[in-house]
């Protein structure tokens, strides 16, 4: 440990990144930001039920499933990594927060996991200035012992990687599909590169979401959640995989862009004031709008506070502006997967028959 | 038969507490039915329900659509070969529309689950289904009546006679009991405890299930639990409107699968061409009863019930989500296997004649042989 509380890090030392929560909103500015500071990353592997289960015995009782999961993923990297990332994020956009969970987890984490590797502990707060991601980032690469030049190029291309994976995602890119577009190829290795990455790429898609083409009565389904929730399908029990198997469409509240969710957010009443409450909420709104949605599936941690204020505000919102079908599933490590399976089913016939009743073949 | 041909589609629900069979004709009509309490066999009991709906079909007939549902929809399926596999609630919506087309609401509580459905217009346009708790549905009603030394279909006419039914906390099941036990011992007569009991099931499925949607009268009661003179009353005096229960309230799962197979038939002619293109002369395989043989479906026959059949397990090692795989042979043939997250074994295919599984690799297995299931009556 060196004086400023952080492990001494060597080049080619081994940085441990768990596979779970703000991973997902994350992970290539992480990627990028250890790499470019001269570290190795290794992930965690995807999410599986004995890891599951090896995080639930280590966390608290009161906590959600994909909390319970970080721990296992935590532990999964014990014996394979010099040091361990925490990140302790705070907000992520001004006048918003996360969760309490997420606020106390390095400490949780330190206090519940035996024999961890040395944490790296760093607070984001974008409520805070110097604090963000960005400038919290940059103090990172003088305390591992980079010089200040190092530190910067590191967080420049960090932020653009992530600005890259946005992009991507606010395509409509699944989570592996813009992970990879952000953090491998010659953008990654480039030091500086263009203002925000997004130039930088052709575009993704021919056609985003935002303009659908026809689906040849296939129901289009929006998935809203915290990106956790919507991407691990260790955690959701392969919900999406399930939906495709149903030959649904899938939409989710990741594809929104900054400016979206900002524009619905701020059309309310009173603004959420969590980060994720915030964007689930928007992407609510927006598909609801959209005209081109059948459903919408709102998957909620059970136990988890936001969601089951959000996810309140939203169903009922939704029910009273509008006949669109809405299904709120909780999910926790005892969901049945039975149970999961016929309610899925069963939305799906339920879009399918309307369609037909209705005659409307949709866009 | 009303169509005046003799084709017949089968509908079979396997719940977990009882499997029920049902056939009807070209035009949704109920010719024969049949249930049995599951007994934690249901492999054994699909066999016997479509042996005993075969009998009762008597004459010969051609089977030209099976479909299933209830939480071993897949099972009947594989085993008795099912056209159409759909989930209970779709299955419960399907039927309720085809006696009620005005229908809104449909309650329905069963053994161990419990549902409502809204319609609108004659579709789904929204359900629930309860979750991990089994409050308030037939398991605990029987469970009830029996501590009471009830025969349970005494306890709904007791119920529906009480005239000043008592409080009983509706949330969970433990408190409800205890809550009934301490009514019994300060004297409570025992109408008025089963009927305040039936309030509390009813205000539960109100809350808890059916919170913050709009029911909206015609409703419909079916499952098992709809028999309950007691439950229907206090539903009524709940929703403050009738409550119209089918005859056939605990076969409506099966009902719904059997119409949802007709369906299918009928869309796939409409994309065929004229009804029986193929012809009635199909190559009758030596394990399909000639007689209930139709080229549009994949109905085994009812000689089913003579066949072996074996269900084994195994824990997939792949990886460490650790899956359990189930197994279904029939005759020695595998005929279907599920249980992974991913498809491996779904993938390793389902090869008539190969049983092994040595294209994914060996996991630990335990195995549960039947021999002759039941025997058909009908040959």
């Amino acid at each position: 440990m060196s004086a400023n509380g952080l492990p001494r890090l060597g080049s080619g030392a081994v940085v441990g990144l768990p596979r779970a929560l703000l991973h997902y909103e994350l992970y290539p500015f992480w990627r990028v930001l250890f790499e470019r500071l001269g570290l190795k990353v290794v992930v965690s592997p995807p999410t599986t039920r004995d890891l599951i289960e090896q995080g639930a015995r280590r966390s608290v009782d009161e906590a959600c499933l994909p909390v319970k999961a970080y721990y296992g993923h935590v532990m999964a990297l014990r014996d394979r990594v010099d040091a361990v990332f925490l990140p302790r994020l705070v907000s992520l956009l001004r006048g918003t927060y996360t969760c309490p969970k997420l606020l106390g987890l390095p400490d949780m984490v330190r206090h519940n996991v035996g024999r961890l590797p040395p944490p790296i502990i760093l607070d984001f707060d974008e409520t805070k200035r110097g604090s963000g991601l960005g400038d919290a980032a940059l103090a990172l690469g003088p305390r591992l012992g980079r010089t200040g030049r190092q530190a910067s190029e590191a967080v420049k291309a960090a932020l653009e990687a992530l600005g890259v994976f946005r992009a991507a995602l606010w395509a409509g890119l699944s989570f592996e599909e813009a992970a990879a577009r952000a953090t491998q190829g010659p953008l990654a290795d480039r030091p500086g590169g263009g203002p925000s990455g997004e130039a930088l790429r052709p575009p993704v898609r021919p056609t985003d979401w935002r303009e659908p083409a026809a689906l040849n009565g296939r129901p289009r389904v929006a998935l809203v959640g915290h990106a956790y929730n919507i991407f691990d399908p260790g955690v959701n029990l392969d919900l999406r995989r399930k939906l495709v198997g149903l030959g649904c469409h899938i939409l989710t509240s990741e594809m929104l862009s900054h400016e979206e969710v900002q524009a619905e957010s701020e059309a309310m009443p009173k603004e959420i004031f969590w980060s994720s409450g915030r964007r689930i909420m928007a992407a609510v709104r927006r598909f609801r709008r959209a005209g081109f949605v059948d459903g919408i599936i709102h998957v909620i941690s059970f136990a988890c506070g936001p969601d089951s204020m959000v996810g309140e505000i939203a169903e009922r919102e939704t029910r009273r502006e509008s006949a669109l079908p809405y299904m709120v599933l909780t999910i926790d490590e005892h969901t049945a997967e039975a149970g999961l399976v016929t309610r899925l089913e069963a939305f799906a016939d339920m879009l399918r028959r309307r369609r037909r009743k209705t005659g409307g073949e949709g866009p | 038969m009303a169509t005046g041909d003799n084709r017949v589609y089968l509908g079979i629900d396997v719940g977990s507490v009882t499997t029920k069979a049902v056939a009807v004709d070209g035009a949704g009509e109920i010719l024969a039915r049949a249930c049995l309490e599951t007994m934690g066999q249901p492999a054994r009991q699909i066999m016997q329900v479509l042996a005993e709906v075969g009998r009762r079909l008597g004459e010969a007939v051609t089977v030209d659509g099976v479909g299933t549902t209830g939480s071993g929809r897949n099972l009947a399926a594989a085993l008795v070969g099912g056209d159409v596999v759909k989930n209970e609630i779709t299955a419960h919506a399907v039927a309720a529309l085809r006696l009620v087309p005005e229908a809104r609401t449909v309650l329905e509580i069963g053994g161990q689950d419990s549902k409502v459905i809204l319609l609108r217009e004659g579709v789904v346009v929204d359900f629930a289904m309860n979750t991990v708790c089994a409050a308030g549905t037939g398991s605990f009603l029987d469970r009830q009546a029996s501590r009471l030394g009830l025969d349970i279909r005494e306890f709904g006419r007791l119920a529906a006679g009480s005239t000043h039914p008592v409080r009983i906390a509706g949330r969970c099941t433990v408190f409800a009991e205890t809550d009934m036990i301490h009514k019994q011992q300060v004297g409570h007569p025992v109408e008025d405890i089963v009927a305040g009991l039936c309030r509390a099931l009813v205000r539960n499925y109100l809350n808890n299930l059916a919170k913050g949607k709009d029911l909206e009268p015609p409703y419909v009661f079916q499952g098992g639990v709809a028999a309950n003179a007691g439950m229907v009353q206090a539903f009524e005096e709940a929703l403050g409107a009738p409550v119209f229960v089918p005859e056939h309230h605990a076969l409506m799962g099966a009902y719904g699968a059997a119409i949802l197979a007709l369906e299918e038939h009928q869309e796939k002619e409409a994309r065929v061409g004229a009804p029986g293109s193929g012809g009635g002369s199909g190559p009758g395989g030596a394990d399909r009863s000639p007689s209930s043989y139709s080229p549009t479906s994949r109905f085994r026959g009812f000689r089913l019930g003579e066949m072996d059949y074996r269900t084994s397990a195994f824990d997939c090692e792949g990886c460490t989500n650790q899956c359990e795989i189930v197994e279904i042979f029939l005759e020695g043939v595998l005929v279907a296997r599920w249980g992974g997250r991913c498809d491996r074994w779904e993938r390793a295919g389902v090869v008539p004649g190969r049983s092994d599984r040595s294209a994914a690799g060996a996991g630990r297995s335990t195995e549960d042989r039947a021999g002759s299931a039941a025997k058909a009556g009908h040959a």
